[in-house]
């Protein structure tokens, strides 16, 4: 028993209907309000764009588009809260203004349908999320959005943590989920390329951004702006579809479509197309992925440090002994000089911890090509730890330390930024390294798991402190990092 | 005019897949497990965990492990459901069609009802207790003095959802309870079960990746939703990928007399079991500080205090830690709980977290490896200033102290007594006043320990 039903209206009676008086008026408002929203206007980004230092970054500015608005609201809300989405709402009310400008210019006008403009806005729209979700996509793919926590934040109490931080390691527990959500992001950004998969990118787009807004207004993790904006356009595309769903799943009628496709005229139309398309997709999903590849493995810009520290001494240590000036320390929870304990990374990071209070970094810990300014293992976490970024000189068995956590000014970012390692043996007791506070202590390691170091500490004091690793086993698995080609630890 | 058929969704060949399907979800949906039961008396049968272990039940011919972690033995059920479905279609096929006399289409029909209807059951049940915080509560002031790396993995998940503001938790309960409801009608089940495979996707990778326990039944719900959307999916297909012209559904189930009658009352029934639920779950919740223990604590001590002297066996243990005796912080909760941090790995507690008012109340320390936990009564002395603290361990049941409790100050706790062996103690605490980034936050600049 087959199910007979008979479509009242054929597909080609809908391309004469004209759009009704409404559909005009709210389409004028969407196509200037989306048009503000994903045009950039910010001039510094077309000075990148039109003078680029490199084809990657040429991608990178155009992926990541500009996500300043128009303005920006100092204040509490103004950053986390309602008043952070002020520019959306300026554009509304922009492109109401627009709409009746335009409504009323357009009074004698003859134009029956928007198809056209309505078709370029929505391959507009398209391609700026699939760029903007590729480019998120491929800092989780090759996981180093969210790192595993470092020994020393494996030893944090959870409490010591900003709840943004614990959001982003909850994800870096696994490597494998970070690279599914990337594998999704990218997934789901590239559907957007091809008019058939639009509605399913723009479903998986919409739902998945949306849990990510969400989460950063949960734990105010800083870009519910930027992740919503794609929640915004993707309802945006699927918003054409509706009236077909409804009407199909709900009503239980029969459906025919018409979207507007435009036609190739002249010859060199189809050929233009398919080749502007293809060197597109090609660039943003294989040529991106690849530098963004080699920005991970063979250079070394992340958010977690690359250069191995002391060999084979990574662990968590007891302090044994402390000597201050001399005089042997004993523990005591409240001392805010004498050491409680101290973790080296397996790469070149320090930590050791004393009751002290410190003035938090409550920045994300955003990718840098310098270890030092690879921030990532201490923003956002308490609990009086204190990171030392050191350079080993194993001739003279010396370590040549900085604080990591301390404010270095643009100019010194700018310079530093150029390599990996900051070449400390050299600015040690020079005037440029005497502003960064550099330290130099000998350090001997009578056994593989024992370590002592010898020197003076930022104040002046002689410190003397024996290390003994603990064996000590996490709940969280075993850690994980990506091998990259430039070192083994 | 154009003219359109619509197609049967199963052809002739493919209707034994129908009938094998049907058999196979009615063994793994229908409870009739007899351990479901045992250990509840009547009064329990309308408990909170009963509605909630029915609404999510799961068919275990073999049980499934108690415990957290990467154990999919249960997958072994579905594998048994389908022989027993091939076996018994094998059998009674021919019986059960001719008994039946349906055709596929109503056949299916049948099915899908039943697989909304369970779908929706399970899911509105697991949406409540996150909109009511029952499953993911906030962190305890014992989890707040835990080391992140002492967590099993699924407790950091828990943990890390339960510290979320704005709503984040309440908002997926309801994604997941309206995509029940849209489920209960035939016309929005596509959404509702779209929605769904959208948000038991990302539960049955979670559940993997943090080795929460449930990763079987939850790919069990993913497979429900699956299913039902299947059903649309070629009209889904025509008219968003394709965007050719469609035609509906066809197919119009017409009841006879005595279902037509039920019906109503029926689903009357059914959405009066999700109110019920509800309103015994929100209460539950209000009256009483599940998932924690109801039972009160010593008065106006919760809060996590330095060990400032620590005296075994009248020898004095200075600050320590490595020393394997020496405490390190003690927390006491707003509930009679007390937990201890000391230089020792403490045993885990890996059971799955469940949902359970009746049982003993274990969420707190379940997964913790870096503190141990203690429950106790407190009796008041004799003389008005000393009361006497049982403590008896929560993992270890065998480890246990009694201590005299004098509390000189609003902020000192002296503990005087021995544990299970007769090891004399000594312990004199102090409060912190502990300021944690957690609840600062980084809206504004600071400066903390």
């Amino acid at each position: 028993m087959a199910t007979i039903q008979y479509l009242e209206s054929i597909p080609t009676s809908q391309q004469e209907q004209g759009w009704k008086y409404w559909e005009k008026v709210g389409f004028r408002f969407t196509f200037i309000f989306f048009i503000l929203m994903v045009v950039p206007l910010d001039w510094e980004w077309y000075e990148k764009v039109f003078k680029p230092e490199s084809l990657y970054d040429w991608m990178a500015t155009i992926a990541g588009g500009a996500r300043t608005g128009w303005i920006e609201i100092d204040s509490e809300s103004g950053k986390w809260g309602f008043a952070s989405y002020t520019s959306w709402w300026l554009n509304g009310l922009i492109a109401v203004l627009g709409a009746s400008i335009w409504t009323i210019l357009a009074r004698n006008s003859k134009v029956q349908r928007y198809d056209a403009l309505y078709y370029w806005l929505r391959v507009l729209v398209r391609y700026r999320i699939a760029l903007g979700l590729i480019a998120f996509g491929f800092i989780k793919f090759f996981p180093m959005q969210m790192p595993f926590p470092s020994l020393a934040n494996l030893n944090t109490d959870i409490g010591e943590y900003a709840p943004f931080k614990l959001y982003w390691q909850i994800v870096g527990v696994s490597y494998k989920y970070e690279i599914f959500l990337g594998f999704l992001e990218i997934a789901a950004g590239s559907l957007l390329f091809f008019r058939p998969t639009v509605v399913i990118g723009a479903i998986i787009n919409a739902g998945v951004l949306f849990n990510i807004a969400h989460a950063n207004i949960a734990y105010d993790g800083a870009v519910h702006v930027y992740s919503s904006y794609f929640v915004l356009l993707s309802l945006f595309l699927l918003l054409q579809y509706l009236p077909a769903i409804w009407k199909l799943f709900i009503l239980r009628e029969p459906v025919s479509t018409y979207y507007y496709v435009p036609k190739f005229v002249r010859k060199w139309n189809k050929p233009f197309y398919f080749g502007l398309k293809a060197t597109i997709v090609v660039l943003f999903i294989f040529v991106y992925g690849f530098y963004r590849y080699e920005r991970f493995y063979d250079e070394g810009r992340l958010k977690e440090p690359v250069l191995p520290g002391l060999a084979k001494a990574a662990g968590h240590y007891e302090v044994s002994s402390f000597l201050l000036n001399g005089k042997s320390q004993a523990y005591s929870p409240a001392d805010s000089v004498r050491w409680h304990e101290a973790f080296f990374e397996r790469y070149s990071t320090l930590v050791y911890k004393v009751n002290k209070a410190n003035s938090i970094d409550l920045g994300n810990g955003t990718p840098s090509l310098n270890d030092v300014l690879k921030t990532y293992e201490f923003t956002g976490r308490a609990g009086g730890k204190n990171y030392l970024y050191y350079e080993i000189d194993s001739t003279e068995h010396a370590l040549y330390l900085i604080d990591k956590n301390q404010k270095f000014s643009k100019e010194q970012r700018k310079k530093l930024d150029k390599k990996l390692d900051v070449g400390l043996k050299a600015l040690y007791g020079k005037a440029q390294g005497d502003s960064l506070h550099v330290l130099k202590w000998a350090y001997e390691r009578p056994t593989a798991e024992q370590i002592k170091l010898k020197g003076l500490d930022a104040s002046g004091n002689n410190l003397e402190i024996t290390l003994n690793r603990v064996k000590e086993s996490y709940l969280t698995g075993k850690e994980w990092y990506m091998k990259n080609t430039l070192f083994a630890y | 005019m154009t003219t359109f058929a619509d197609s049967h969704f199963f052809k002739r060949y493919r209707s034994a897949i129908l009938y094998i399907g049907l058999i196979f979800f009615l063994i793994l949906s229908i409870p009739y497990d007899p351990n479901l039961f045992t250990g509840s008396s009547f009064a329990d049968l309308f408990s909170l965990e009963n509605w909630f272990g029915l609404a999510t039940y799961r068919t275990s011919f073999i049980a499934e492990s108690p415990f957290v972690g990467s154990d999919v033995h249960g997958y072994y059920n579905w594998a048994i459901a389908l022989a027993l479905a091939l076996l018994l279609f094998w059998a009674f096929g021919r019986k059960i069609r001719q008994t039946f006399q349906a055709d596929d289409d109503r056949v299916f029909y049948w099915l899908r009802v039943l697989l909304r209807y369970r779908l929706a059951l399970a899911i509105t049940f697991i949406g409540l207790v996150k909109i009511i915080p029952i499953q993911l509560p906030e962190p305890t002031i014992s989890e707040l003095h835990t080391e992140y790396g002492d967590f099993l993995l699924w407790k950091l998940y828990y943990l890390t959802n339960g510290i979320a503001t704005a709503g984040y938790l309440p908002v997926i309960g309801a994604l997941e309870i309206l995509g029940g409801l849209f489920l209960l009608n035939r016309r929005t089940a596509i959404i509702g079960s779209g929605l769904l495979i959208a948000v038991l996707l990302n539960v049955v990778i979670v559940n993997y990746v943090y080795e929460i326990g449930e990763q079987v039944y939850s790919s069990f719900l993913l497979l429900l939703a699956v299913v039902i959307f299947s059903y649309d999916w070629p009209r889904f297909y025509q008219l968003l990928i394709k965007k050719a012209a469609t035609i509906p559904d066809g197919f119009w189930p017409v009841y006879g007399r005595r279902v037509a009658g039920i019906r109503p009352y029926l689903q009357a029934v059914f959405l009066l079991l999700i109110a019920v639920f509800s309103v015994q779950a929100y209460l539950s919740w209000k009256n009483s500080d599940y998932p924690f223990p109801d039972e009160k604590g010593l008065e106006g001590a919760a809060g996590v205090y330095d060990v400032k002297d620590f005296v075994w066996k009248g020898d004095t243990i200075p600050y320590s830690l490595t020393d394997t005796l020496r405490w390190k912080d003690v927390v006491f909760e707003k509930w009679n709980t007390l937990s201890i941090r000391g230089n020792r790995s403490v045993k885990v507690d890996s059971l799955k977290p469940r949902i359970a008012f009746n049982r003993e109340r274990n969420y707190e320390y379940l997964g913790n490896g870096g503190r141990e936990f203690f429950g106790y009564t407190s009796k008041k002395g004799s003389d008005k200033s000393t009361t006497t603290i049982k403590l008896t361990g929560k993992v270890s049941k065998g480890h246990t102290f009694a201590f005299i409790v004098k509390r000189p100050d609003k902020r000192t706790v002296l503990l005087d007594g021995v544990n299970q062996l007769g090891d004399s103690l000594h312990v004199r605490l102090e409060k912190v006043n502990k300021k944690y980034l957690l609840h600062e936050g980084r809206r504004k600049p600071i400066r903390i320990y």
